[in-house]
């Protein structure tokens, strides 16, 4: 049986959701600035977008208002919102809230339904970016 | 010149990459895995989080100076892309 997969110790796992909340921070605070940020490796080696291109700037139009705009970025942006958000809760709050939401993140991670449909809309999604749309 | 030079360093970061992701996946299981796979930073936090326990911090040393050479070459080049957005 595959191990939890979120957990690395409650210690572990705070500082893994401070570090990418501040990385998401400043990847979106460059987006927004028109600077080059995190050069995504697929991208730069293959010339093709990984499944997670358009996120940062999908999110920089979520923190913008533009709901469309996003959603054209990258149709999952919205949840990066909430992730950010979880990551942001779990590595501010107290640690018994910390460890109730890493707890109920790690709860929704472990239903397989969840993690099939993501899976699923993420490649769907990605497949997508390679017919232009008309 | 540079431009080839950017090419290596990109196809460098993409192997280091990959080379982490699969630490990663055995690591952590699949869902991390595809976390990391759709968010390379995720991957590259990971690596140094757990860079001594994973017995990877020479892989990550190496993946950060590629990162931040491919950023300088990026702009020394004058690349257009915006690393991790799509077109």
């Amino acid at each position: 049986m595959e191990r939890s997969s979120l957990s690395v110790g409650a210690r572990g796992s705070r500082l893994l959701a401070g570090a990418l909340l501040l990385a998401t921070g400043v990847q979106v605070a460059l987006a927004l600035a028109g600077l080059p940020g995190w050069p995504c490796p697929v991208r730069q080696g293959l010339g093709i977008p990984c499944p997670g291109c358009g996120l940062t700037r999908g999110l920089s139009a979520l923190l913008s208002g533009d709901w469309s705009v996003a959603l054209r970025w990258h149709p999952l942006a919205p949840l990066a919102l909430v992730g950010t958000a979880l990551a942001a809760a779990a590595a501010g709050a107290p640690p018994r809230l910390s460890d109730r939401i890493i707890r109920g993140a790690e709860g929704l991670a472990a239903r397989k339904g969840i993690v099939v449909l993501a899976v699923t809309v993420l490649l769907l999604s990605w497949l997508l970016r390679f017919f232009p749309y008309a | 010149m540079m431009g080839m030079l950017f090419g290596l360093v990109s196809l460098a970061n993409l192997v280091v990459f990959v080379m982490v992701l699969i630490r990663l996946f055995k690591a952590e299981g699949a869902l991390k895995g595809i976390l990391g796979l759709i968010c390379g930073l995720y991957t590259f936090i990971w690596g140094w989080i757990n860079a001594t326990k994973e017995n990877i911090k020479n892989l990550m040393v190496i993946w950060t100076a590629l990162i931040l050479l491919s950023i300088v070459l990026q702009v020394v080049v004058g690349g257009s892309t915006m690393g991790g957005l799509a077109p």
